[in-house]
């Protein structure tokens, strides 16, 4: 077995980890970034459309050329980058059990940045697990980071975000969208994206849900019905849909093993995808020297991700002296109100409320903890 | 079969110089590019089905594609339960569909 | 005023077996366990091996064997087989020539006295394991070992024991044993007093505080023990093996001298054993750690470079899991089994170390006919509670702090 020393361990080499790592090695601080997938940059590179909001966040710049900057930017860094290694756990004084290769790694770190990103939702119904059904994110890997098209004849369920962007995305690539299925009788995403799509000629099926998936040994078509307001299907109105895909664009999770096996204190969110590790302002969780950044306290968006890693940098280097108290509370309220201003709109409000209640309980813990 | 590779694409561009390379599934050479994901490949030549489940046998594929979820298991070379999506292809893998946890003599790859 | 005949303390396979019994004879019963659910302590971190080649003749093996032979009949009136795999066998792998002599001898004297055990050379074993390292020389076999799954056994008892009257209650711990004139009456927990004709200290590595609340020493501690578990595999394992150097070393101590560093702080031997979802159980390391449950990056790493060595094909495959769990130690290495003269109505089923899977059977049935007064199956004489238990003021300081857990010795 290896054993090797760093001051900040960052885990997750996506939008939160790669920006965590880059703060704090610009501090001065020794960095080493560990990734368990052969490139970094997490869900940036199937990104292909222009991100929102102002243009400290990166306003029109499309989720792929952001990675690229941030690997050129990491390449020119002196952050120590592990690749196809997996951090598999965590155990006493700060050590990170990783397999690289063929290869036990023990890391001892000073501060610890958990940045692992989130998953896609499963949903069961009949023939949910044929082969052609799968994940909105899995197809927009395949289109836009392999260029390939999981199938011709698409019907995605699900109208937020990611159901509109990858719907959008597959026609880029060629697919064939039959319909946007959706339970609530709203769409759930921006009106922007779904106008898109509507001029596209794509019918967004609101109040309406997949109640089956049919095909032999793969997809070949899905039954669908209208919701009545109990949420209950209308009987007499199922009708099939000949598809080959069925891409589900149900939400995310956190992937917060890492958080569990520290013993930070979790609290339970549902708009936040579920089990999320309690933070400060600090991103500081219960657990003194551990900190997390991006989908792994919370699903939000690139451009969060890359701002909670920004402010875990910063804090983790200041908590090493690499910043004295003052100046370093001067960078992280920038971050803050960055952060804030992207926590705003109809959806952005929603996350804001998630996220004071995330912290609140924090300080809830912080006062018991002290008494 | 239709092109299902993205050959075109109004934001990506076009396909850059690619190296080819040629894998087996099941004994059937398949096209594939240098550094793709196995599971790429497969599904470009129109295969979805990479395992049947240990139990009811049931055909699985592609669910998540990045590492997380394991359904596109294959046995690759021999050795059992690899993640299709996250392991690039090499010229001349052998690929094979996983049954369950694969027949006994892939259990583990070499005895010794 | 009695709320039950007889009240268990400790949900485990020792507890609930005894219950099982006690039920059958009509007693009701009450089974008070600390843990959140059944099967938290022990019997939820072992490997369920019933393993047969490292007991050497005499009494305490006898015990073991009778236990494991109760397994078929157990099963058919519990109505669940408990993951048991009939009969695959079980192997103690030696890695040299020396290791080999010694446990041929070992082997001898097992026959001698009535067990089917008998020594394979190198190439015989691999026919019956053929992913056994080819360093590997020879193995003694018992194809009477196998291994019980030991969540399923003990729900499987806890079912049964409720239907025949059991009353389970969890997240209740035993804060007080109550006594009156040198008799246990019942015990204090958080929800109440709860009283009985008598008392079971069924609590594992838990009994030394259990007996500090009956006013008693009873020296047992936990001896940690770390496990990892693999992805799912085809079949590559029938029986489990286990490594003989620790075993040798018991007859020639000189060969402690020839073991790795890492070896000597962590272990006993390395265990692997396939079970039937097909995961592979690799275990154990032994350590004092007093109750700290963590899984360490040392113990890991000994134990894949251990499994690799015995099974190299194991270089393949993932380990997807780890966890940890106490073994219940006496200073003789003896279980503690049976009524003592320092307190009236209060029995003692603790101490089992590894022995528990082997030993569970036999002991409720022995416990159930000492507290219905009727002859014992067995005798229990070598495990008479009072060769190590007393009064726990006339324990000595070294006692304390030796053969106790820390939080006892430091109160």
């Amino acid at each position: 077995m290896k054993r090797c020393r760093t001051e900040i361990a960052v885990i997750g080499a996506g939008p939160a980890g790669l920006c965590a790592a880059l703060e704090a090695q610009k501090l001065g601080a020794k960095v080493t970034l560990i990734d368990e997938n052969a490139m970094p940059g997490g869900q940036l590179f199937k990104q292909i459309h222009k991100f929102f909001g102002s243009k400290e966040h990166m306003a029109g710049i499309r989720g792929y050329e952001i990675g690229k900057q941030l690997l050129l930017d990491l390449e020119k860094s002196d952050a120590s980058v592990m690749l196809n290694s997996v951090a598999y756990g965590l155990f006493a004084n700060n050590t990170i059990g990783v397999i690289q290769k063929d290869e036990h790694v023990a890391i001892q770190a000073e501060k610890i940045i958990l940045a692992a990103g989130g998953k896609e939702n499963y949903m069961s119904f009949p023939g949910s697990t044929l082969p052609g059904v799968m994940g909105a994110g899995a197809a927009q890997t395949m289109i836009n980071v392999n260029r390939v098209l999981p199938g011709k004849n698409i019907v995605m369920l699900g109208s937020g975000n990611v159901g509109l962007i990858v719907a959008y995305q597959l026609m880029q690539a060629g697919a064939n969208v039959k319909a946007i299925v959706e339970a609530a009788p709203n769409i759930g995403g921006y009106g922007v994206h779904a106008g898109k799509i509507r001029r596209a000629g794509v019918p967004i099926l609101t109040a309406h849900t997949i109640t089956e998936v049919y095909g032999e040994g793969q997809v070949e078509g899905v039954i669908i019905a209208a919701l009545d307001e109990k949420w209950q299907p209308v009987p007499g109105s199922e009708r099939a849909i000949a598809a080959d895909t069925v891409c589900l664009a149900v939400g995310l999770n956190p992937m917060t093993e890492l958080a569990w096996m520290a013993g930070c204190e979790f609290t339970f969110l549902p708009l936040l995808g579920g089990h999320v590790p309690l933070h400060d302002t600090n991103m500081n969780t219960t657990i003194p020297d551990v900190y997390v950044a991006g989908d792994i306290t919370g699903v939000e968006e690139a451009s969060s991700a890359m701002e909670e890693g920004k402010l875990a940098g910063i804090a983790a280097a200041a908590a090493l002296g690499y910043m004295d108290a003052e100046e370093a509370e001067k960078c992280k309220n920038e971050v803050r109100s960055r952060m804030a201003a992207l926590r705003t709109g109809l959806f952005g409000e929603k996350r804001q409320t998630a996220k004071t209640e995330q912290m609140q309980q924090m300080e809830k813990y912080q006062r018991r903890a002290g008494d | 079969m239709e092109e299902l590779r993205v050959l075109h694409h109004p934001v990506l561009g076009d396909a850059s110089e690619i190296k080819q390379v040629i894998i087996y599934f099941q004994g059937q050479p398949i096209p594939a590019i240098e550094g793709e994901p196995i599971a790429a490949a497969l599904l470009a030549a129109g295969i979805r089905s990479f395992r049947k489940t240990v139990h009811l046998h049931e055909p699985r594929g592609v669910f998540c594609a990045i590492g997380r979820c394991t359904d596109c298991m294959m046995i690759v070379n021999g050795q059992p339960n690899v993640r299709t999506c996250v392991t690039p292809v090499e010229d001349g893998m052998k690929l094979e569909p996983q049954d369950g946890y694969g027949r006994g003599q892939e259990a583990g790859g070499e005895k010794e | 005023m009695k709320n039950a005949d007889v009240i268990v303390i400790g949900g485990g396979m020792i507890g609930l077996s005894i219950t099982y019994w006690l039920t059958k004879k009509h007693k009701k019963v009450l089974v008070l366990e600390q843990g959140s659910s059944i099967a938290v302590g022990s019997s939820g971190a072992g490997d369920g091996h019933i393993y047969h080649n490292t007991k050497m003749p005499g009494y305490h093996t006898n015990l073991g064997f009778a236990g494991g032979e109760m397994y078929p009949a157990l099963f058919e009136e519990l109505e669940d087989t408990c993951g048991f795999t009939e009969h695959s066998g079980s192997y103690l792998l030696c890695n040299d020539e020396r290791e080999y002599e010694i446990v041929e001898n070992a082997t001898k004297q097992m026959q001698a006295g009535g067990m089917e055990i008998f020594m394979l050379k190198g190439d015989e074993l691999r026919k019956q394991e053929p992913f056994l390292s080819k360093h590997i020389v020879g193995a003694s076999y018992a194809p009477a070992g196998g291994k019980v799954d030991p969540f399923k056994l003990v729900f499987a008892y806890e079912r049964k024991a409720v239907k025949q009257g059991a009353n389970v209650l969890c997240d209740a711990p035993v804060t007080e044993v109550l006594i009156e004139n040198g008799k246990a009456i019942g015990v204090k927990t958080p929800k109440g007093n709860i009283f009985a004709d008598a008392i079971v200290d069924a609590a594992g590595s838990w009994s030394g505080f259990l007996g500090k609340h009956a006013g008693l020493y009873v020296p047992v501690k936990p001896r940690k023990g770390q496990i990892i578990v693999t992805e799912g595999c085809a079949p590559m394992l029938k029986g489990p093996v286990a490594t003989a150097s620790f075993f040798c070393a018991k007859f020639h101590p000189e060969l402690m001298n020839t073991f790795r560093k890492m070896t000597m702080e962590l272990n006993h031997g390395t265990a692997i054993e396939q079970t039937m979802s097909g995961t592979i159980l690799i275990g154990a390391t032994n350590e004092w750690a007093d109750f700290d449950k963590s899984n360490t990056i040392e113990g890991i790493e000994w134990l894949i470079t251990e499994a690799c060595r015995t099974m190299p094909a194991l270089r393949n495959v993932h380990f997807i899991r780890s966890f940890s769990g106490f073994r219940p130690y006496t200073p003789d290495h003896l279980p503690i089994v049976g009524a003592t003269s320092y307190l009236g109505n209060y029995y003692l089923a603790t101490g089992f170390e590894s022995g528990g899977v082997s030993l569970n059977p036999i002991i409720g049935r022995m416990i159930s006919e000492l507290i219905c007064g009727e002859e014992l199956c067995c005798t229990n004489e070598p495990l008479l509670p009072d060769r190590l238990v007393k009064p726990f003021r006339e324990a000595s300081e070294e006692e304390l702090r030796n053969n106790l857990p820390l939080g006892i010795y430091n109160a």
